[in-house]
């Protein structure tokens, strides 16, 4: 596909393993309610270590790739925190994967 | 967009919010440029392109986040998505940038905040915009009206605004030229809008020549397939620390070519000349280009053709900070190849990019390029 003027592939960044502070380090496994709307999702509830945390607010999504595979990202707070929590479309897992 | 990816970054962590905070590359916060600063920061003189040692002296209390480009640009192309089915011709300028071409739209005043309203509730960030009959004007209307404004310049105010702006506000001219633009009794955009094309041409040369039109003509976006076709394509990157070590120059020299190539053969084109760009402490910045007779996409060949450059140039494994290497004279490639050795090689590469589409970026790459990691860099 060709594409006229920018191309925002062009901002490729060297992702060096051990290098930095990794912002998706947790990846712990969590289980999540939540509500699929279109091809839109919105998490309610997500569960970790057996407490039950309400999601009172998704504060940005973003999608990503890693080769085939569409990982969603969500930044959410519940009452006390904010947490990125991620989704994958192709294993349909949930993930922890940082707290700010 | 203003302050794009702080503003991002403080949509994702609202703690960020109303925080003076600097987006850096990702490596040591106290080692690196700052890549966007959140305007909380921009008001204690904090810029991009600034050393963030310097950002960090100026406000101790800085927050830093390292760059995080997936989200820049999911967000980016989400946007220019939404930008698009407004059914304007649109240009895609830079990341945070783009340019529709709306006409004799009549009420650009409702069409603006619609957009700014719809960015602002999609994404949580602001916009800013600028209307001109021209990039250059439009560019520098949203400029003077930042964060969130909205700004026209038209036949009737052109002369009331672009006399108190100074002509270093105009996109392009930098701190060089804007000296000479001083010695010549230039000093606001209007001095520099009053000016004749052969006035411009004999201090700028072809720069003045394209900085008068830029100015005067008024653009459209003409959509064709040959303008599809891109100029140059390119990658740089600023090492943490400057080097001279020849396994690890040579390494960066792979992976930019390789990065380059990946993005030639995505898009089917072949590139005939290599330019070659480099950030030496110790003598400054070094650029040239070279053209071949057969054009590639083979990363290992364009790397191998920037050495070349750099060698026959005199630099003999210099103390490099940066690199760039950007490919242009692009061709589509409408032919495979003849030979058996070039038939084999283009299969290898088609191959490597599939397993890389479907397994992520670097599932498999050159081992050479293992070098670049300074905390695994051995092979």
């Amino acid at each position: 596909m060709l594409l006229s003027g920018f191309n925002p592939n062009a901002r490729w960044d060297r992702n060096i393993e051990g290098a930095y502070d990794d912002p998706d380090k947790l990846k712990a496994k969590i289980q999540v309610l939540a509500f699929f709307s279109g091809a839109k999702v919105y998490p309610r509830i997500f569960m970790m270590s057996g407490k039950r945390y309400r999601i009172r607010k998704l504060n940005y999504t973003w999608q990503k790739r890693q080769g085939s595979e569409l990982i969603s990202c969500f930044s959410v707070s519940t009452a006390c925190d904010i947490y990125q929590l991620s989704f994958n479309h192709s294993s349909c897992a949930w993930k922890l994967d940082n707290i700010f | 967009m203003d302050a794009f990816f702080a503003s991002i970054e403080q949509a994702i962590n609202p703690r960020l919010k109303g925080k003076p905070l600097i987006v850096g590359s990702r490596n040591s916060p106290r080692f690196t440029v700052v890549c966007a600063a959140s305007y909380e920061a921009k008001a204690l003189g904090i810029t991009s392109g600034m050393r963030s040692q310097d950002a960090f002296r100026i406000c101790p209390n800085l927050s830093f986040v390292p760059a995080q480009q997936d989200r820049y640009i999911w967000t980016s192309r989400q946007i220019f998505t939404f930008l698009k089915g407004l059914g304007y011709p649109i240009q895609y300028c830079s990341i945070d940038e783009f340019t529709l071409d709306i006409g004799d739209t009549q009420n650009c005043h409702k069409l603006s905040s619609g957009i700014q309203e719809k960015i602002t509730q999609d994404f949580g960030i602001t916009a800013s915009i600028g209307i001109g009959k021209n990039y250059l004007l439009a560019k520098l209307a949203s400029k003077l009206k930042k964060p969130a404004g909205f700004l026209e310049i038209n036949e009737e105010n052109l002369e009331d605004i672009l006399k108190g702006v100074p002509a270093k506000k105009i996109c392009g001219v930098g701190e060089a030229t804007n000296l000479l633009l001083e010695n010549l009794g230039i000093n606001t955009c209007l001095d520099l809008y009053q000016k004749d094309v052969l006035f411009l041409k004999e201090y700028l040369g072809q720069y003045g020549i394209n900085l008068y039109f830029g100015l005067h003509t008024k653009e459209e976006i003409s959509i064709s397939e040959h303008e599809d076709l891109p100029k140059s394509i390119g990658h740089s990157y600023t090492l943490s620390k400057p080097n001279q070590n020849p396994g690890f120059i040579s390494a960066w020299f792979r992976l930019l070519s390789e990065k380059v190539a990946e993005r030639l053969r995505a898009q089917d084109l072949l590139a005939k000349t290599v330019h070659l760009w480099l950030e030496l402490p110790e003598f400054g910045h070094f650029s040239r280009q070279k053209s071949f007779s057969n054009a590639t996409d083979d990363g290992a060949l364009i790397a191998t053709r920037a050495m070349e450059i750099m060698a026959k140039n005199g630099l003999i494994w210099p103390n490099i900070r940066a690199i760039g290497v950007t490919c242009s004279g692009l061709i589509l490639k409408e032919y495979e190849p003849l030979f058996l050795e070039d038939k084999k090689r283009n299969n290898l590469l088609k191959a490597v990019d599939r397993i890389n589409q479907r397994f992520g970026e670097e599932a498999i790459f050159p081992a050479v390029i293992k070098l670049t990691n300074p905390t695994t860099g051995t092979l």
